[in-house]
């Protein structure tokens, strides 16, 4: 029985990422997307064309912030800059949520510009719920954050990862953004069972899906955004829709980036999917 | 008292970031990384015992999974660096390139949470921090790195609109000397050592020439609408602009390049009327401001 998420944000339908390749397209083809997803960073350091390019479309859709730099998890104290930029652009183009991952991208001052992964334990756990606390003061909305791809775990983590997303929604009262080729990415690289995932995941706090493509080493799997998605990320995407009900929902597709309407395409398969969860709910 | 199989106690948050950092970032890899007296000033582990730390899978070992992280950290660098500066990689080839980035991030590690901040002081690192290295003609590289830096950076700029030529054509000669200018934010004024304007020019076009000369070149990089451009200036005109882009008026700005030797007072009489009209039909005042009548 599909569930409402708790802040009723809205389903906003299926969206794919805003990306310099598509900017001319967009502007001038105004394509029938439901709704565009950007990299909040690529805006928030700006004041020419990406900025003047996103008014346009912002003017036309519904557009949602996902950024990589909020380093929420980092023992360094929160960047105020960062955040006052970031509810600025939020606030300018009326952004129908802003989120981020749940990680830390640097430490003492230095930034990897990666996504690099908090140990799963109950300190952790405390340290990041009351940054999120913060940042959603400071932002005025939910923070919608989202389970990112991980390479290594931490003999110091005493938490399955998703007690540990589940827990931090409810100490920090955030919204989820539930990533499910990342969930089948972590699962491969960290011999985990995606059901056992899914199971953990508290579904009334998911207000976003995304989808990726991902590159499979053999060994272990890499986000790496540059693909299409494959049918076990879509069989995750299928038990989500019928878990949860309709969710925004976003294709990523970041490296070796085709056309926009290939892109749009590949993100529009997963109506199936919604539809079937319109039908049986 | 432990149990057996019990899970280690937790090591300080922020000692464990403070670790990892030193371990994925470090330029030898993760096995110099984790021996480094920056990581185990943290976290006390020889890589022996790494697993202690980062666990394994059943696929991968712990270095193994940590080297995904560190080769992420260099090529995502390394390739937001080959954006940037496209020329210098041109000049000195990829090989050497990839070692001048390496050493770079060793010494001028991103501390922005924007990627866009990376190449801040890469101009200066190639002047001032590679004599020791065996790359062609250190300050001709940072000249070009210069105007590419400045490239990216009047991309980002703020807008404003400029004064339309039309606007100046109907002014008095008269009012011009009091005459305040206010360039456009996204302007910038490189003096260079060598024609790095041209070599840039050429290198966009496909070429790959040799190291030039040393010349004296004075180069505008500005944007218009949302393109961006380079002008070739000529010293006179370099040095005018400079003035009044500080704030002199006309008038000081003529004094003063009239007092320094090197100026070309024929030159320029000849040409501040011109070099006025085309700087204004590219856009690069924001206002003018005349005085009273």
């Amino acid at each position: 029985m599909p569930i409402p998420n708790r802040w009723n944000l809205p389903d906003l339908g299926i969206g794919v990422g805003l990306r310099t390749l598509h900017f001319s397209h967009i502007l001038e083809q105004k394509p029938p997307v439901d709704w565009f997803e950007i990299i909040s960073e690529n805006f928030m350091h700006t004041e020419g064309r990406p900025l003047y390019v996103l008014e346009q479309v912002a003017e036309r859709y519904p557009i949602a912030m996902h950024g990589v730099s909020l380093s929420i998890g980092s023992t360094d104290p929160l960047d105020r800059d960062y955040l006052a930029r970031l509810k600025k652009l939020a606030d300018r183009i009326g952004a129908r949520w802003v989120g981020d991952h749940i990680c830390w991208t640097g430490v003492a001052g230095l930034n990897s510009h990666d996504l690099l992964p908090i140990p799963t334990n109950e300190r952790s756990l405390e340290h990041v719920a009351e940054r999120v606390r913060i940042v959603q003061d400071i932002l005025e909305r939910p923070l919608v954050l989202e389970n990112p791809s991980t390479y290594v775990t931490f003999a110091s983590s005493t938490l399955p990862e998703q007690e540990f997303i589940a827990r931090l929604c409810e100490l920090s009262d955030c919204a989820l953004l539930l990533d499910v080729n990342n969930v089948y990415v972590s699962c491969r690289n960290h011999d985990w069972d995606p059901q056992a995932f899914l199971d953990g995941i508290p579904y009334d706090r998911v207000v976003q899906i995304h989808l990726a493509g991902h590159t499979d080493k053999g060994t272990h799997c890499i986000d790496t955004h540059d693909g299409p998605v494959i049918d076990p990320v879509w069989a995750l995407y299928a038990d989500v829709m019928k878990r949860a009900g309709g969710r925004a929902t976003l294709l990523e597709w970041d490296d070796k980036i085709p056309c926009f309407q290939d892109v749009h395409n590949e993100a529009l398969r997963a109506e199936r999917f919604r539809k079937d969860v319109a039908v049986n709910s | 008292m432990s149990r057996p199989g019990a899970r280690p106690e937790p090591f300080d948050l922020g000692a464990l970031q403070r670790w990892m950092f030193e371990v994925v970032a470090h330029s030898k890899g993760v096995e110099a990384g984790v021996e480094s007296e920056a990581a185990r000033k943290h976290i006390d582990v020889p890589f022996e015992q790494l697993e202690s730390v980062v666990e394994r899978s059943k696929q991968l070992s712990a270095k193994e999974r940590l080297d995904v992280y560190a080769n992420a950290y260099f090529w995502r660098l390394l390739e937001i660096m080959q954006m940037d500066f496209p020329t210098v990689e041109c000049a000195v080839g990829k090989d050497l390139f990839r070692g001048l980035v390496e050493r770079y991030l060793d010494r001028h590690p991103s501390k922005h949470w924007s990627l866009g901040k990376l190449g801040v002081p890469f101009s200066s690192y190639l002047r001032h921090e590679t004599g020791d290295l065996e790359i062609p003609e250190p300050a001709f590289l940072a000249d070009v790195a210069a105007i590419e830096w400045a490239m990216e950076e009047v991309f980002d700029e703020q807008r404003a609109e400029p004064v339309q030529l039309d606007d100046l054509l109907g002014v008095p000669p008269d009012r011009w000397a009091g005459a305040r200018v206010q360039t456009i934010p996204a302007l910038r004024l490189i003096e260079c050592g060598y024609p790095a304007h041209e070599y840039i020019a050429a290198v966009r076009k496909g070429e790959c020439p040799p190291v030039p000369a040393p010349k004296d070149d004075f180069v505008a990089v500005y944007r218009k609408e949302f393109s961006v451009y380079r002008l070739q200036l000529e010293r006179e005109g370099y040095a005018l602009l400079n003035a009044l882009r500080a704030g002199q008026t006309l008038e000081e700005a003529l004094e003063l390049l009239a007092d320094r030797p090197e100026t070309d007072l024929e030159r320029l009489a000849a040409n501040v009327g011109a070099w006025f009209q085309d700087w204004a039909s590219r856009g690069l005042f924001a206002k003018i401001d005349f005085p009273e009548a």
